[in-house]
């Protein structure tokens, strides 16, 4: 495998090189903006402009978070919470799902993709899932609100695992093991999953962002600030202060409600900051697995 | 009771069915339950009668899609954006994908990897303040580099010009980083022979490419191609919506059926309508993926989705 | 081999978990817990209110015999606890008219939905304050006729809010929502830099109160004269940035003396009573939006006007603007000043003039799901009489939030400030009698309220005072109007654009969007709503 590089190969990652630094520096410019934002002061953000290097630091706007910590602490522990526990059940029950549907032999196997498939088409909407979660399920002000309705499992995850079991598990595979007696459950524990790590980690991340960014179930379906997640935490802050200043209101309150304390821009890209800084310093260890669970694949050959 | 096939049959289909049941339960519950609720988008909401009560009302939710000066523009913006979408997603996250895939550094693919899914983890107000950042005509990034050369500053914000090249700049900008991972486990799935044979018959990284990964990476364009048809009628709110500042000049190119529901429903609480706009989406996608998924069973059945 | 690599996925899974479970520490077993906690407490809950009074009875048993819950909707400004101020509440109002409240408070951007959601889900909801949604929620039914409570238990409401105000919320003769008592009479204000004045020596008490339009454009031409001054001597500042986003709005371009009849689409145009026109068409309206783009060519407009996310009183603070316009009434130089650290003066360009939406914009409905209409009256009834209550759910919890001071106001408390503060809604303009609530800030003038009720009962008001219409029939025009509006308004009201083209294109999109039968359906109603009372 490693081989001395020929002379197209070397061109070749050169090639791969500048492009990829080039994404990275289109994905990372526009981020250096937003943290140097919310350490610019404000004045100079008012009166010169954005830039790329503040002339003056001022870090007012994680002190009017740092007031809040204990909130926005409470909020992490909710958000690693619903994040950790939603993500493992629903790598639990989307391969379970996936895995008969990629089977030839599964004889329902296209009426169920369909059901699946439509589930992405049409939603109900949310009136009549906040009825059937509040009125049925009695999730309100509950933390299973904030995991189950909605991103438990969706049919996009189910349909990209099943779709890697069809092209990257051979059948001559399963044959085998069923000629050595090994029971369908069997099969799928012992020989499939091993074999569908690159598969589990892109569906887990992805399920796992999605827990991680969700804000709209805790805007539905929760009340109590105790149960606040994070995003829902600085997305009420960020969605109030638009509503606050919007003219339904300053026309409905006169000028009273304008001298509600407004955070200024600045504070809202802190608050930004804030919600994917975690992210950023915890993916890197959670990568770690990630590009294991895909290089132990690779090797499968 | 049962002839002894039967039976043998059931025996074999039996786990499969154990398997699917969560799985089933969950989506039964979560997705169709709910469904039960389309029919709002036939009623005038009436709630001192209760959802079930409310008086029907024909297709009456419906005319405000079509009954406007507006609805071949939203109409037409949306699809047009879709398309484009689509396609330049489609090949930049597999260029992406194949070009993380042949890293050989392990740090190399970790950090590109990291720094390209960020963007997606922000959410839209914040995407739209930085692209504030940039824009603004009075505090903005760019203006501000035109200014120091002595050029004039851009209108950005009302100028709806440039705003098709801007939105999509901004799509593949968030979306890179998710549609670069889902090809990139998928190439990462492929059986590392295949190369190592091509590789003794002389084939360079390009042919490899040419000849070995894209093709098996067919399968998953298709699929995701479908999906992204059913979605042909959407819009991402947030893209259309919060990115132009919601500035009235740019609604030529920034207006799509989303942002105008929205904007037609501020003034009014009206559930029956927005549940009739998401029924209409819906309808139109479900239609479009029927035949996607006909053509495509029609030149390669193993391709289809059901 | 296989048994390896089930073991690494396991490990692999183990450690992650294992590794942010770690991070989390302690916190996480005791929000999970709390969650937990919560989860039963609000299933007990759901019972006791199935259960009604029954389990109520027990505590409020000895004073009362019976204590009612209810559960009271209003929005919040932040994310506070509510919990807090809740308890305090039920101390005084359990014992003393039988009424425990729950309060839900709910995120102002979603308020609407969730309202919305709660009464077509069937959860109890019973008192419910509202911003700007009283017609709406009329048309759809949302909202219980009050005139079976109003007098038995409501009776404080009708004295303190007036006839004439509540005419506002009556639909057909029926009572069905009782308007905030607050300063009604809000007219439009410059906002200036007192230092600007001084310095410049600005001819500010040269404006007046103006009583027709033409007088309110020689108050704008000296307003210009003045932005002129300030542009030549500070080219470095504006002289106006909008003062209120979506649509972002300068504000000053709203023609005074125009009742809007809920949503502008269809007004009565000053001296008008019976024939709805179109404002956008109107002469006044083309003449103001001159003002906007003749000041916008000379520099003195913010140049992000139209997209811009900051409050003006950013830009006030951080000196970048000369000032602004707003709607205000008295002491508002004096808001300005204390949230901002800049001196400012804010002068009253037109006198009042109270049209039925600046009543009935604010105030508090009970639910046509609601099974305690009783006790939800009897709880208005206390936040427009008791100002125990008002300055609860005002200000919070006298010693902890604030603590009154030697001149009558009231303040933080020592070590408490609005950062550290666990109330701060800042809501005084909201819950039910704000003449009732004290005034925030060591040093204000607390001679303010009875400005503020002079004047509501001195102001012009409309002459169809009361007639709020229903848009159900026409919601399909709406629709499509909005649309236009929400596209040419801020662009022609910040002065971005020459009305002299594009005012003429904004008309034509109205009208093909089908603003000439929502004007005859107004039309119609106003002339079925006259009829019958008057």
């Amino acid at each position: 495998m490693a081989n001395v590089l020929g002379r197209g190969e070397k061109i070749f990652q050169v090639v791969i090189h500048i492009f990829l630094i080039l994404f990275a520096l289109c994905a990372i410019l526009p981020l250096w903006v937003l943290v140097a934002g919310s350490i610019t002061g404000e004045q100079e953000l008012i009166l010169e402009g954005y830039s790329f290097l503040p002339k003056s630091i001022s870090f007012t706007a994680y002190k009017y978070l740092f007031y809040k910590a204990k909130d926005i602490l409470n909020a992490y522990g909710i958000t690693l919470i619903i994040t950790i526990v939603g993500t493992v059940t629903s790598l639990v029950i989307t391969p379970l799902l996936a895995y008969p549907l990629s089977r030839q032999d599964f004889r329902a196997r296209n009426v169920v993709s369909f059901l699946v498939f439509f589930t992405m088409l049409f939603n109900g909407g949310i009136v009549p899932s906040y009825i059937m979660w509040t009125q049925i399920f009695h999730m309100k002000n509950t933390i299973w609100a904030l995991i189950i309705p909605g991103l438990l499992m969706n049919g996009f995850n189910v349909i990209l695992m099943k779709n890697y079991f069809a092209q990257n598990i051979p059948v001559e595979l399963i044959e085998a093991a069923k000629i050595d007696g090994a029971g369908e459950f069997r099969i799928f524990a012992k020989m499939i999953l091993p074999l569908s790590l690159p598969i589990m980690a892109t569906v887990g991340l992805f399920v796992g962002i999605g827990y991680w960014n969700d804000w709209t179930n805790g805007l539905y379906y929760v009340t109590k600030p105790e149960l606040y997640s994070l995003q829902n935490l600085l997305n009420r802050i960020l969605q109030d202060v638009q509503f606050l200043s919007s003219s339904t209101v300053s026309q409905a309150a006169g000028g009273a409600a304008s001298m509600t304390e407004m955070p200024s821009v600045s504070i809202r890209m802190a608050i930004s900051v804030v919600g994917i800084l975690p992210i950023m310093v915890l993916y890197p260890f959670f990568q770690k697995y990630f590009v294991k669970g895909i290089t132990v694949g690779a090797v499968k050959g | 009771m049962e002839t002894k096939k039967k039976s043998s049959m059931l025996r074999k289909q039996w786990p499969f069915w154990v398997m699917i049941a969560p799985g089933m339960l969950y989506l039964l519950i979560n997705n169709y339950g709910p469904m039960c609720g389309l029919f709002i988008a036939f009623k005038q909401i009436d709630y001192s009668k209760g959802i079930w009560k409310s008086p029907w009302i024909g297709f009456e939710n419906f005319t405000y899609l079509f009954k406007t000066d507006a609805a071949f523009l939203i109409t037409k913006n949306t699809i047009l954006y879709n398309l484009l979408f689509i396609a330049v997603g489609t090949v930049m996250g597999i260029a992406t994908g194949i070009m993380l895939s042949e890293l050989r550094k392990k740090f190399e693919t970790k950090f590109f990897q990291t720094v390209i899914l960020l963007p997606y983890l922000l959410s839209w107000v914040i995407c739209a303040y930085i692209g504030y950042a940039f824009l603004s005509k009075d505090t903005g990034l760019i203006n501000g580099i035109l200014r120091t050369f002595g050029m004039e500053a851009v209108d950005w914000y009302n100028d709806p010009g440039k705003w098709p090249f801007i939105l999509l700049f901004v799509n593949v900008w968030k979306g890179l980083g998710y549609s670069s991972i889902v090809y990139m486990s998928t190439i990462i799935g492929i059986d590392r022979s295949l190369y190592e044979s091509a590789m003794v018959d002389g084939a360079t990284k390009l042919a490899q490419i040419r000849y070995i990964t894209i093709p098996l990476l067919k399968s998953t364009v298709i699929m995701l191609t479908i999906m992204s048809i059913g979605r042909m009628f959407y819009s991402d709110f947030g893209l259309f919506y919060q990115m132009p500042m919601n500035s009235g000049t740019l609604y030529s190119t920034t207006q799509t059926i989303d942002t105008y529901v929205y904007r037609a429903l501020m003034q009014q609480s009206n559930i029956g309508m927005s549940s009739a706009a998401g029924f209409y989406q819906s309808i139109v996608g479900f239609i479009l993926v029927l035949t996607a998924n006909a053509i495509v069973r029609k030149f390669s059945a193993e391709n289809a989705m059901f | 081999m296989k048994l390896k690599r089930v073991a690494a996925l396991a490990c692999a899974a183990m450690m992650t978990v294992g590794m942010l479970a770690g991070c989390g520490g302690g916190d996480d077993a005791g929000a999970s817990a709390g969650g937990q906690g919560a989860g039963a407490a609000g299933a007990a809950g759901g019972t006791e209110n199935a259960g009604g009074a029954a389990a109520g009875s027990d505590d409020g048993a000895a004073a009362n015999g019976e204590v009612e819950e209810i559960v009271f909707a209003t929005f919040l400004s932040k994310t506070v606890d509510m919990k807090q101020i809740e308890d305090e509440i039920n101390k005084i109002t359990e014992p003393k008219i039988g009424v425990r409240v729950h309060i839900e408070g709910i995120s102002m951007a979603n308020y609407t939905n969730q309202i919305g959601l709660m009464q077509s889900g069937g959860e109890q909801l019973d008192l419910m304050g509202f911003i700007g949604t009283y017609s709406p929620w009329l048309a759809n039914n949302q909202l219980m006729s009050m005139d079976g409570y109003i007098d038995e238990y409501g009776a404080g409401i009708k004295e303190v809010v007036g006839e004439e105000f509540l005419k506002s919320t009556t639909s057909g003769g029926s009572l069905y929502a009782v308007p905030t008592y607050n300063g009604k009479a809000a007219v439009m204000n410059i906002v200036l830099r007192k230092d600007l004045i001084e310095e410049l020596d600005l001819p500010v008490d040269q404006l007046k109160l103006a009583a027709n339009l033409d007088e309110y454009c020689e108050n704008l031409d000296l307003i210009g004269e003045m932005f002129a001054k300030i542009k030549e001597a500070h080219p470095e500042l504006v002289c106006l940035v909008p003062a209120s986003t979506a649509p972002n709005s300068l504000l000053f371009t709203r023609v005074p003396f125009v009742d809007n009849l809920n949503d502008s689409r269809g007004v009565l145009m000053p001296g008008e009573d019976s024939t709805v026109t179109n404002l956008y068409e109107s002469e006044d309206y083309a003449r103001l939006l001159q003002y906007a783009y003749e000041w916008n060519q000379a520099g003195y407009i913010l140049e992000d006007a139209t997209t811009t996310q900051e409050a003006a009183n950013t830009y006030v603070q951080n000196g970048r603007t000369a000032g602004y316009f707003i709607v205000g009434e008295e002491g508002q130089a004096e808001q300005i000043t204390t949230a901002t650290g800049v001196e400012v003066e804010s002068i009253k360009l037109v006198q009042p003039f109270i049209a039925t939406t600046d009543v009935n914009s604010l105030g508090f409905a009970i639910s046509a799901t609601s099974e305690h209409p009783e006790a939800a009256m009897k709880f208005l009834n206390e936040m427009y009489t008791n100002a125990d209550i008002v300055n609860l759910l005002d200000w919070g919890i006298e010693g902890v939030h604030y603590e009154v001071k030697p001149d009558g106001t009231v303040d933080f408390p020592e070590g408490v400030d609005a950062n550290t503060t666990t109330y701060g809604l800042n809501m005084d303009w909201f819950f039910g009698n704000q003449f009732l609530s004290y005034i925030w800030g060591e040093g204000r003038d607390t001679s303010v309220y009875e400005r503020l009720d002079a004047n509501n009962k001195s102001a012009q008001c409309t002459p169809v005072m009361g007639f709020s219409y229903d848009s159900t029939k026409v919601s399909t025009q709406i629709a499509s109007v909005s649309n236009v509006v929400s596209e040419y308004q801020p662009g022609l009201e910040c002065g971005a654009v020459n009305p002299e083209t594009e005012l003429p294109k904004f008309i034509e999109a109205l009208n093909s969007a089908g603003l000439q039968e929502i004007i005859a359906e107004k039309q119609a109603q106003l002339d079925a709503w006259k009829a019958e009372n008057q």
